[in-house]
């Protein structure tokens, strides 16, 4: 599979999982005053951008192979 | 008036002007070179230009506002994190292959790119949603350059509202792509500057954010936690809406045909995402606080970063920051214009109109095009009343609910085909209207129906009817192979 479409769908499972547990199963948890789901979304956003960085050469190689 | 501030603003527009001069004689002729700046840009001066067309008059003015109003979580979960996961998505799955369908075809909008995947009239709806939506999102930018310019100047809104609008079309039309790929470069890094620089600066006055939060706490006392008066599903559209806009829109999508090769494209996403979520997250934090301790009742919240630099910024330091601003509402605005244009010249009247003409003529086209638009978009800026943070909210999710399904399932799914593509870029924008307009759901949340809807009509439509053609099965297979 599509290195790419995976990092993808991880992060879109991510995303809603944050909103679900966080918005949804626990609204009113919070670190430092600041609620949980932003802290969560927070730590999706940076490890989108580390993963998809990271996966950029694996992309690379899978396209140049097919 | 203020002297030191006129003089730094009137130095910034003429370099803008230079710059759009030096690049005229290198964009001037041919579609590869305007549209698309010969495909050359690297990574980081596509990433600042990317970070640049997303960072509007609402980045400075009207979502601050909303920071202030409404607290750090609604504009950090909204605009930062959103944002920043549109733009990683989007080098996930787009980039690549979008880049590589400019270079395939010599094509540079997202209109082309879905009248080849979906046929002629998915192609002309998208133009003509591009067409609705891209002015309407300039009049929020020239009100934003019209609240600066009045400060700066201290003349009327009105005349204010006219000077910035002229001199912003009036370099669009002189270079094209190329210009405003490096001008919108420098404009990201002011930008990022005095957004990061004002934010530091609040907070180091104040004695750390340890002394300023419980100050801004004592004022707001939601301002780092959700707002009771705002429903959750706002909170969760309106993220959802940036998200997808940021993954789809056309004014974005036209810099990836820009890189030099589709490493390049990828990365400078990364780039983007990541300046997006420092601006929006560390910015935000410190100047909406000061703003709560400094101006516990603020009148106009689209002032917010306006009041507080007039308070904590030097003379010279103002004169940069307004540049800044004025750098905001240029960069998205050349952006959407340059959009507008190549959808109109290159879609309908090419496409329609006259398919013989030649890129000389097609670029003249735009050009005037672009005028009537400026023309018109500052005749409805002088006019409007809504906030601009309200505004730009509601566009950005119209873009989203109409593009961002199409672009996905035009890329990865061979079996969409071109009733899946046009009943899903029209369902999803015409939901979104209908909502919105019947205000059945709450604002910002009305992308919670209209994009699984536009999903449904995709898949929907296209299982009913028959399957593409060999030959699109193909192109779409071209579109994911390397060099």
């Amino acid at each position: 599979m599509h290195p790419g479409l995976v990092a993808a769908i991880l992060l879109f499972v991510l995303y809603f999982a944050s909103w679900f547990l966080f918005l949804v199963l626990h609204p009113t948890a919070q670190i430092a005053g600041v609620p949980l789901i932003t802290w969560s979304l927070i730590a999706v956003a940076v490890l989108g951008i580390i993963g998809s960085v990271v996966v950029t050469g694996s992309i690379g190689r899978w396209e140049n192979r097919s | 008036m203020r002297a030191t501030e006129l003089v730094i603003g009137l130095l910034y527009f003429c370099a803008c002007i230079g710059i759009a001069l030096y690049f005229q004689r290198k964009a001037g002729k041919h579609a590869r070179a305007y549209w698309g700046a010969g495909q050359t840009i690297g990574v980081w001066v596509n990433g600042f230009a990317q970070f640049s067309a997303l960072v509007s008059a609402a980045s400075f003015l009207g979502f601050l506002g909303l920071c202030y109003k409404l607290g750090w979580t609604f504009t950090s979960i909204a605009f930062g994190v959103s944002s920043t996961l549109g733009f990683v998505v989007c080098m996930l799955l787009a980039s690549g292959p979008l880049r590589r369908y400019s270079q395939l075809r010599e094509k540079f909008t997202l209109s082309n790119f879905f009248s080849e995947r979906y046929g002629d009239a998915t192609g002309l709806a998208t133009s003509i949603f591009v067409l609705i939506l891209f002015p309407a999102y300039i009049v929020p930018q020239l009100m934003g350059g019209g609240l600066a310019g009045a400060y700066v100047l201290g003349i009327d809104f009105t005349y204010a509202v006219i000077l910035v609008g002229v001199v912003y079309v009036g370099y669009v039309l002189l270079g094209g792509m190329l210009s405003v790929t490096w001008t919108d470069f420098l404009q990201g890094m002011l930008m990022l500057g005095f957004m990061l620089g004002l934010s530091l600066v609040a907070i180091s006055h104040f004695g750390g954010l340890g002394e300023l939060i419980p100050q801004a706490l004592a004022v707001n006392p939601h301002f780092l936690g959700m707002h009771p008066k705002i429903s959750p599903w706002t909170y969760f559209g309106i993220s959802v809406g940036v998200f997808m806009f940021a993954l789809s829109s056309p004014h974005i999508i036209m810099r990836l045909f820009t890189a030099k090769s589709v490493r390049a494209g990828r990365l400078s996403l990364a780039v983007t995402g990541g300046t997006s979520l420092v601006f929006h997250l560390l910015g935000y934090i410190g100047i909406a606080a000061a703003a709560l301790v400094l101006f516990p009742q603020l009148e106009n919240i689209d002032n917010t970063y306006i009041v507080v630099m007039d308070q904590l910024f030097p003379p010279l330091v103002r004169g940069l920051a307004v540049a800044g601003i004025l750098a905001a509402i240029m960069s998205t605005t050349d952006a959407m214009l340059l959009a507008a244009g190549a959808e109109f010249s290159n879609n309908i009247y090419k496409r329609y109109f006259k398919p013989g003409a030649s890129d000389e003529e097609v670029i003249r086209v735009a050009k005037v095009v672009m005028a009537v638009i400026g023309v018109i978009t500052i005749t409805l800026a002088l006019n409007q009343t809504k906030s601009i943070g309200v505004i730009v909210g509601l566009l950005v999710e119209g873009t989203g609910s109409a593009f961002a399904v199409p672009l996905l399932a035009g890329l990865w799914w061979k079996r969409a085909n071109k009733v899946g593509g046009f009943v899903s870029v029209v369902g999803g924008f015409g939901t979104f209207a209908v909502v919105h307009f019947m205000k059945i759901v709450p604002m910002f949340a009305e992308i919670l129906i209209s994009l699984p809807v536009s999903l449904l009509c995709m898949v929907v439509g296209s299982l009913l009817t028959a399957p593409p053609s060999g030959e699109t099965v193909e192109f779409v297979e071209q579109l994911h192979c390397g060099e």
